[in-house]
């Protein structure tokens, strides 16, 4: 308001009414009677302004906005895609036991079940938690919602939506192998 | 405020001669201040007239304050349950702060640093176990409340948004709880993180917001420092801004009165807020207080076994109780879709409670409304039956 001084035309300002203060208004003689209604704003001129303010604001909140979720959204993670792998001894999966390991980016448990060697999923398809062997019942149990899968990962009961995705398993030398099924 | 005030009567009356004017300054009249003491009472010492004095805007709202009145009938009990719920959040706040000298949220380090603090800090143990106590109390008296108000239609006009505001609250509780529980990073909030973040993939665009909360695909250090951030700032931040609105709310439109009671008389007083009803709250606080203190020491929460994302998930895993019906709707519904549809069935009972004052016209205009109370009813023991269903099959 302490502009309004500089303005070109101050009598369109006056139009404004009581918008405008005269307590600032520097020489100002006499008080101003209230103008009823506001028929010498231009709303056309008024209305192209908002829209431009708004413009600018939206462009500004975008161009914010846009890196800030680039910034949340993490990156995606980049995970080796090796067709075998060795994952570690032999003896680290004893008979009648199951153990997870890292292959790639998939949790694979693999399953010595009297020697006999499986290896499938370890993610529980229900809400992915990880499954362990249960070896008294010879089957793999989620204990989150109680899952139940067959040694070779298809469903036998339970909430889950799919079959765990099989993998193959091996022992050479010392070495436990881990390979695409 | 005097200036502007004087500036929007300005335009009536005329403007006044003033010694700047002539040589072209722009001037404005200074500011009458009323004396803050003028009757130089004695109950007001000379630190509080010098804060008076420069701070006089708020003496009205002090007053305003003063005026608040809590209504005395048979069910005034369940007044304490809101200003508990606060109470411990308090306690939540002061000893989120002192865990927070110790602990370090990373992979590498956050089971260590928790341990540490339970077992190395002087007191480390207590000040968890009651960080742990207060925020199960927290939600316990969270629930108390919002199902005492619901029942006694506190929600009815003019009180909606109290109920709104305070609904947010309760869901920011929850929040709390969830980000939190993952903090100590052993199996237990491992897999507890997992299922609970798991679930919203179901949901169409659920995977992408399941990848930010995350931090990645997988549960992982990133997501321990994702809920780290939420838990201690974010949601912090967000619940105080919600809980001054509530606050101000209950100072602006009062303490509710059940339906019918002040027409049929069973008022039997009123008594102040301040200091009357603040002090017999305060000794509620202490009791509570006293709780949580005694299940600190006779029953600490476990340090469990640190996270490995290798492992598979524990034997008996389940949620805290205030997830327990969640928890076994999920496990109930087993067939195809099961999830989708679990999850579409709590939104739309979150939505119709959040919607209730706006639905129940009746209580609005002060009559009895039984369906609300029936549907009330219907949520209070489904979750009380699916929480001991729980209890039978995990203890």
């Amino acid at each position: 308001m302490a502009q309004q001084g500089n303005f070109k035309s101050p009598s369109r300002m006056g139009g404004l009414g009581d918008g405008a203060s005269p307590s600032s208004a520097g020489a100002v003689s006499a008080g101003k009677p209230r103008v009823p209604g506001l028929k010498e704003v231009d709303f056309e001129r008024r209305s192209f302004l908002g829209k431009i303010v708004g413009g600018i604001g939206a462009a500004v909140a975008i161009s914010t906005l846009y890196p800030v979720i680039r910034y949340i959204v993490p990156p995606v993670k980049k995970f080796s895609n090796l067709n075998e792998l060795v994952v570690g001894k032999a003896s680290e999966v004893p008979e009648n036991s199951g153990k997870i390991f890292q292959f790639n980016k998939d949790k694979v448990i693999v399953i010595n079940d009297n020697g006999k060697l499986t290896a499938c999923s370890a993610v529980c398809t229900h809400l992915g938690c990880l499954v362990h062997w249960d070896n008294a019942l010879n089957l793999i149990a989620c204990p989150c919602h109680g899952a139940k899968y067959k040694q070779t990962g298809e469903i036998i009961s339970g909430p889950q939506p799919l079959p765990l995705p099989a993998f193959k398993a091996r022992v050479e030398g010392e070495n436990l192998i881990i390979a695409k099924a | 405020m005097a200036e502007n005030n004087q500036n929007a009567m300005a335009g009536s009356a005329p403007a006044k001669q003033n010694p700047v004017a002539t040589n072209g300054g722009v001037y404005k009249p200074p500011v009458e201040r009323a004396d803050s003491n003028p009757y130089g009472d004695s109950r007001v010492s000379q630190v509080g007239a010098w804060f008076q004095e420069r701070f006089a805007v708020v003496i009205p709202v002090i007053d305003y304050l003063k005026k608040k009145e809590v209504p005395q009938h048979r069910h005034s009990v369940w007044y304490y349950f809101g200003g508990l719920t606060l109470f411990f959040f308090v306690v939540q706040v002061l000893t989120g702060l002192l865990l927070l000298q110790y602990y370090k949220p990373t992979e590498a380090e956050a089971f260590g640093s928790f341990v540490f603090i339970q077992q190395q800090v002087p007191y480390g143990w207590l000040i968890r176990q009651i960080h742990a106590w207060s925020a199960n109390a927290m939600i316990l008296m969270a629930f108390i409340h919002m199902f005492s108000t619901f029942f006694m239609k506190a929600y009815r006009k003019p009180r909606e948004l109290m109920w709104v505001s305070g609904f947010v609250l309760f869901v920011l509780s929850l929040a709390f709880g969830f980000t939190g529980y993952l903090l100590p990073w052993n199996e237990l909030a491992f897999f507890a993180t997992q299922v609970g973040t798991e679930v919203p993939k179901v949901a169409p665009g659920g995977a992408f917001f399941v990848n930010i909360l995350r931090g990645g695909e997988e549960v992982s250090g990133e997501t321990l420092t994702r809920m780290f951030s939420m838990h201690v700032v974010l949601l912090p931040g967000i619940l105080l801004i919600i809980l001054a609105v509530h606050l101000l709310l209950v100072q602006i439109l009062g303490t509710s009165a059940p339906i019918g009671y002040k027409e049929t008389g069973r008022i039997k007083g009123y008594e102040k807020f301040f200091p009357t009803f603040l002090a017999k709250d305060a000794v509620g606080w202490l009791i509570g207080f006293a709780i949580i203190v005694v299940l600190s020491i006779i029953s600490p929460w476990e340090i469990g076994v640190q996270a490995n994302p290798l492992a598979p998930a524990p034997l008996g895993i389940k949620p805290e109780w205030y997830f327990w019906g969640q928890f076994l709707l999920l496990k109930d519904f087993s067939f195809a879709g099961g999830e989708l549809l679990a999850i579409a069935l709590f939104t739309t009972a979150a939505i119709l409670w959040v919607c209730v004052p706006f639905l129940d016209g009746r209580a609005s205009r002060e009559e009895k409304s039984p369906f609300f109370t029936l549907f009330g009813l219907f949520l209070f023991i489904a979750f009380i039956v699916y929480t001991f269903r729980v209890f039978i099959l995990y203890y």
